[in-house]
């Protein structure tokens, strides 16, 4: 790798020149050039080389393609541009304890909201683990949160949050509650969701986005107290009662106790019914087959 | 021998079991609570394959919510229709206390049990409706109220939430839930069986669509009745024959 592969020889201007072949108009095809050539990728075992495939469906190249303006964001706004390294290096733009910053170069106001919640305030403190810009829109194909592929479409967010939050190893390190996923699949907002209504609420619509903190904190969403305001938001009203009871419902003996009971005594209650609709019906058929045989004998 | 067939079939009598009014009323009740079954138990089975393909079918999960209200309106109105149709006819009134359980019914009910473990020589004598029907009646009423009551809670749930605790709307989803598995149950098994699958019955008895029961049958499903109208028919001759 030499300056010359990306800057050029005898044709050298400056990125600011629209016709370099660093400008940013110019700059993915100059990555390209190795970074999507199978041979190269091989001899220097980079990873991927679908790569810049994938980052031209995405929002970043895609947004200005029909003004004839240069990409959003192009391949050294994320990587840099001398001093690219490796994401697992931690000095890396990409590296998961950098990588808000540098989404937020660009993305400002969504970087502020989310240094102040509980993933933002995580990775702060070292703990990699928690998720960062790229664990929920992806890397290289962002697409906008109205695209239904998008890992952020509503249809989406479950599973996009069910990649951390239903891992049993970070459920355990990190002491987060589990069966969430169930708990919301089961529920209405849950059906409807999986039989593609965008309208009920996910996880993202309570919970927020770039906003998350936990229900134990009296500014998060999810708090008791906040409750009321944020069912309001879908549901033409703000009453307390929204914070009396359980939106991930997990009938049990010792939780959700009368919507578990209720359910049992159907359950039994319904067994029983059948089971004497099914007793009678057996009598009453070998009656007829008694009267029968009496008939023909 | 057809001819035979023929000429007593014509010389059977029949008697009126169902008014044209109660027939309508059933049908109206059975295309409503088909249409609530199919829009409505594929969210108590989510899961399922089938479930999904029935959604598909309808056009989707918004498409399935607004075909259950429809539904749900029709089952509504007949049993407002059927409520005031009962108060204020003599029909009504006439089969609402022919329906009303008595005490007659649970001795039926043990004769019957006896009759089937082969301790009674016969089976009881019934009357006009015996205690299958007379059950069959009051679920359906009684998971009428209840199926409307929650359901109208779930409906409107931005209204109810302003008087019930959140936990209330989730007993009102399940008493919905169950209730309407024990309705289907209760149809598929108890009821297809009576109508249908009963030896004597099979393929179906035409009674619910021409409101006709023949002598035979009379006689042999409902003596008291029919002991009851020979009687009244006798004396009214009488009557006439003494004027």
């Amino acid at each position: 790798m030499h300056c010359k592969d990306c800057h050029g020889t005898h044709d050298i201007r400056p990125a600011r020149d629209p016709h370099s072949m660093v400008s940013r108009a110019n700059i993915v095809v100059t990555c390209s050039k190795c970074h999507s050539d199978a041979a190269t990728a091989a001899r220097y075992n980079l990873t991927n080389v679908k790569k810049i495939r994938l980052y031209t469906r995405s929002v970043h190249c895609k947004l200005n393609k029909s003004n004839g303006l240069p990409p959003t964001a192009v391949c050294t706004d994320c990587h840099g541009t001398h001093e690219i390294l490796a994401p697992e290096n931690p000095k890396s733009l990409v590296n998961k304890a950098n990588i808000s910053k540098t989404c937020g170069e660009c993305h400002r106001k969504q970087l502020i909201t989310y240094q102040k919640s509980i993933h933002g305030e995580a990775i702060m403190s070292g703990m990699l683990d928690a998720a960062a810009c790229s664990d929920c829109h992806g890397t290289h194909l962002i697409l906008p949160s109205y695209n239904p592929d998008s890992t952020v479409y509503p249809t989406n967010v479950r599973m996009t949050c069910s990649k951390c939050h239903e891992n049993p190893k970070i459920q355990e390190k990190y002491k987060i509650p589990a069966n969430r996923l169930a708990s919301y699949n089961t529920s209405y907002h849950g059906i409807a969701n999986r039989y593609g209504n965008v309208l009920a609420a996910n996880c993202a619509s309570c919970h927020g986005s770039h906003d998350i903190r936990p229900s134990r904190d009296s500014r998060s969403a999810t708090n008791k107290k906040n409750l009321p305001k944020v069912c309001g938001k879908c549901h033409q009203t703000n009453a307390q009662n929204f914070a009396k009871g359980s939106v991930h419902l997990e009938p049990s003996p010792q939780k959700d106790i009368v919507v578990f009971w209720v359910g049992t005594a159907y359950r039994v209650f319904v067994s029983l019914i059948i089971l004497a609709f099914c007793g009678y019906i057996t009598l009453d058929l070998l009656a007829h087959l008694r009267n029968k045989k009496r008939g023909n004998g | 021998m057809a001819l035979a067939e023929k000429r007593q079939a014509e010389k059977t009598r029949y008697f009126e079991r169902f008014s044209l009014n109660r027939r309508i009323q059933h049908i109206v009740l059975m295309f409503s609570f088909t249409l609530l079954v199919i829009t409505g138990l594929p969210v108590r089975y989510s899961d399922s394959q089938i479930s999904a393909t029935i959604i598909q079918i309808m056009g989707g999960f918004t498409a399935r919510a607004i075909l259950h209200r429809v539904g749900a309106v029709i089952l509504i109105c007949l049993a407002v229709y059927h409520v005031i149709h009962t108060a204020l006819t003599h029909e009504g009134r006439n089969e609402f206390r022919a329906l009303l359980p008595r005490w007659k019914d649970f001795t039926d009910l043990f004769h019957m049990l006896k009759y089937y473990f082969a301790l009674a020589k016969s089976k009881p004598k019934f009357d006009r409706y015996n205690y299958i029907e007379k059950f069959e009646y009051f679920a359906v009423g009684w998971g009428s109220v209840v199926m409307i009551l929650t359901g109208f809670i779930l409906w409107f749930e931005d209204k109810s939430i302003n008087i019930l605790p959140l936990w209330a709307l989730d007993v009102a989803r399940a008493v919905h839930s169950w209730e309407a598995l024990l309705a289907f149950l209760t149809i598929l098994i108890w009821h297809m069986y009576h109508v249908h699958l009963k030896p004597g019955h099979f393929p179906m008895d035409r009674v619910w669509i021409d409101g006709k029961i023949s002598e035979d049958k009379i006689k042999h499903n409902h003596p008291l009745e029919y002991e009851r109208i020979v009687n009244q028919a006798e004396k009214n001759e009488n009557a006439i024959i003494a004027k």
